[in-house]
């Protein structure tokens, strides 16, 4: 479990991360989302105790990470920087990683078997492709079994194989009762791993819900409907609250009006009815809509392209 | 990565407390694995051995006994007191410059354990190393000189021997960890060796050259030349007594070993 209560970063002037309070459970996949700039990769490391708060406080399973005990079987973590002396093999820095924790060699050749790493352990870092460094800092996580895990763009330089290992990975942590935080840009990625999500713009919270409870109350889903008779059904459908759109000749898009109900005027009027069906919003645009006011760096258009 | 994900994360534990044996397990395993410390530390016993046995003899015949022994072991010991420096320098930088200091103070969040494990490693290493390279100089360099003049001029147990011999280890496991302090301070690979270089071998330079005489007193009270007073035999009326010296060397060691202390506790990683 991972509390954090009225979180706050300041560096000089700028305010990274401001008042930030929520609590990651266990036994299931949390996703992290916010813009570029919104303040996550600060989040996380405050978590990991590697940036000290300006104020408010983070609890990784109940307790403050910096006076840890046993922090390799509290907290594994990945960040988005890369982390790794590149002359180093990747076997010598996952030993010297764990060694801090009584971590011997046999567990180290486990997780770079789990990982993929087999064949080119022995190898120096510095030599590595973007996947390949990206399998060494998920390794380095996961050496201590940690009951939590806080992974900073873990899909990042992945190739869709190891996209979706990665997802089963942290569905079987979950699983097996670990918490498991996450932050990643892929929304369609994120839409199918997470269960819950914390969003954050700006340095301030946005949401804390799961994913469907954010797209529902982000989005509004709408009914699109394929007739022959468009034009009677545009009419119809013409009362307060409706919005119908003409999408092609035979297709109407219609939000305010819910698909039983379009379903039954149709059938009052005789009017033929080939499709019927409800469009929800992806997380994507529940993501874009949420955020929209607290884009840091957005880009400005396509005009002078 | 295909293999099932379930196969590595059962939830026995395998992760123990974190000690300080461990932190300096980890530390071990940093320190050899990876090639430029082996390459500086080669570097320093084949300059420092080779240097004391050629030297010696050639540069220092006629002189009296303590100061052909000094020589022997001096010029030597200054190639590795440069190559240990360099070394201390990048134990921290190192990490800094990599991104790997993140790795390390997640698992190690209790900072100052870090810096103790780091200076314990590298000061017994860099200790072993000078005691063993200035001892072979003063033994290469003796016998290279009574190979040449046919007796002997000093050997160990003479205290003046001891003194120079172990003196110069000493010195120079001192300041490789001033050197490991620096860069814990600076955490710039670049800036550190600057620095580094600019306080123990250049600014002493330039201070004998530009200032007159009468104005050189206080240069006994830089680093190197407080430590140097441990090895050098042939003290000048200046310089400080030996131990003297280096207990000062030892206070701007702790002084930044201190210094590094705060700064990696108080600050972002």
């Amino acid at each position: 479990m991972i509390e954090v209560e009225n979180l706050s970063k300041r560096y000089g002037d700028k305010v990274a991360v401001d008042g930030l309070t929520f609590t990651v459970q266990p036994g299931v996949v949390t996703g992290f989302l916010g813009p570029n700039g919104a303040g996550k990769s600060t989040t996380l490391r405050m978590i990991a105790g590697l940036d000290v708060p300006t104020s408010g406080q983070v609890r990784v399973n109940g307790r403050h990470y910096r006076s840890s005990r046993a922090p390799m079987a509290e907290l594994g973590l990945l960040l988005e920087a890369k982390s790794v002396h590149p002359g180093r093999s990747a076997r010598d820095h996952l030993l010297a990683i764990g060694q801090t924790a009584g971590i011997g060699k046999a567990r180290v050749n486990q997780v770079i078997e789990l990982v993929g790493l087999g064949d080119v352990a022995h190898k120096r870092v510095g030599g590595y492709s973007l996947g390949m460094s990206q399998r060494v800092g998920i390794a380095a996580a996961l050496l201590g079994r940690p009951r939590t895990i806080v992974l900073d763009e873990p899909v990042n330089g992945l190739d869709p194989e190891g996209v979706r290992w990665i997802r089963s990975l942290l569905r079987t942590l979950a699983d097996e009762g670990c918490t498991v935080f996450y932050s990643s840009h892929l929304m369609s990625e994120m839409a199918q791993t997470a269960k819950n999500l914390i969003v954050i713009g700006r340095g301030r919270l946005i949401a804390d819900s799961t994913v469907e409870q954010f797209i529902a109350a982000t989005t509004v889903a709408s009914v699109v409907v394929r007739s022959p008779q468009t034009g009677r059904l545009r009419d119809l459908l013409d009362r307060p609250g409706a919005r119908v759109a003409t999408e092609g000749l035979d297709l109407l898009r219609v939000d305010g009006v819910t698909a039983e109900e379009i379903g039954t005027i149709a059938l009052q009027a005789g009017v033929p009815v080939f499709d019927l069906r409800v469009e929800r919003a992806s997380l994507e645009d529940a993501f874009m809509q949420a955020t929209q006011d607290s884009v840091e760096y957005g880009a400005t258009g396509l005009e002078n392209l | 990565m295909a293999t099932a994900a379930a196969a590595g994360v059962s939830r026995i534990p395998v992760a123990g407390n974190l000690t300080v044996t461990g932190v300096l397990r980890s530390e071990w395993t940093k320190l050899r694995s990876v090639r430029s410390t082996w390459w500086l530390l080669s570097t320093a016993v084949i300059l420092t051995v080779g240097v004391a046995a050629f030297v010696s003899p050639a540069a220092t015949s006629g002189q009296p006994a303590p100061y052909t022994l000094a020589r022997s072991t001096e010029y030597g010991s200054l190639l590795s007191q440069l190559a240990l420096l360099v070394l201390g320098v990048m134990v921290f930088t190192g990490e800094y410059q990599s991104g790997l200091i993140r790795a390390s103070l997640s698992v190690v969040p209790r900072r100052l354990l870090l810096l103790w494990g780091k200076l314990g490693v590298f000061g017994a290493v860099a200790l072993a190393l000078s005691i063993a390279t200035s001892v072979a100089a003063f033994a290469l360099g003796e016998l290279a000189q009574r190979a040449r003049s046919g007796h002997p001029h000093a050997w160990f147990g003479d205290p003046q021997v001891t003194r120079i011999v172990l003196g110069a280890g000493l010195v120079l496991a001192v300041t490789g960890i001033f050197g490991l302090a620096l860069g814990a301070i600076i955490r710039n690979t670049a800036a550190g060796l600057s620095t580094i270089t600019a306080v123990f071998f250049v600014l002493p330079l330039v201070f004998r050259i530009a200032l007159p005489a009468s104005d050189q007193g206080f240069l006994r009270f830089l680093p190197s030349n407080a430590g140097g007073a441990l090895w050098d035999a042939a003290l000048s009326p200046t310089s400080m007594t030996p131990w003297t010296g280096f207990a000062l060397l030892c206070g701007y060691t702790a002084a930044l070993v201190a210094v590094a202390a705060w700064r990696l506790q108080h600050g972002d990683a």
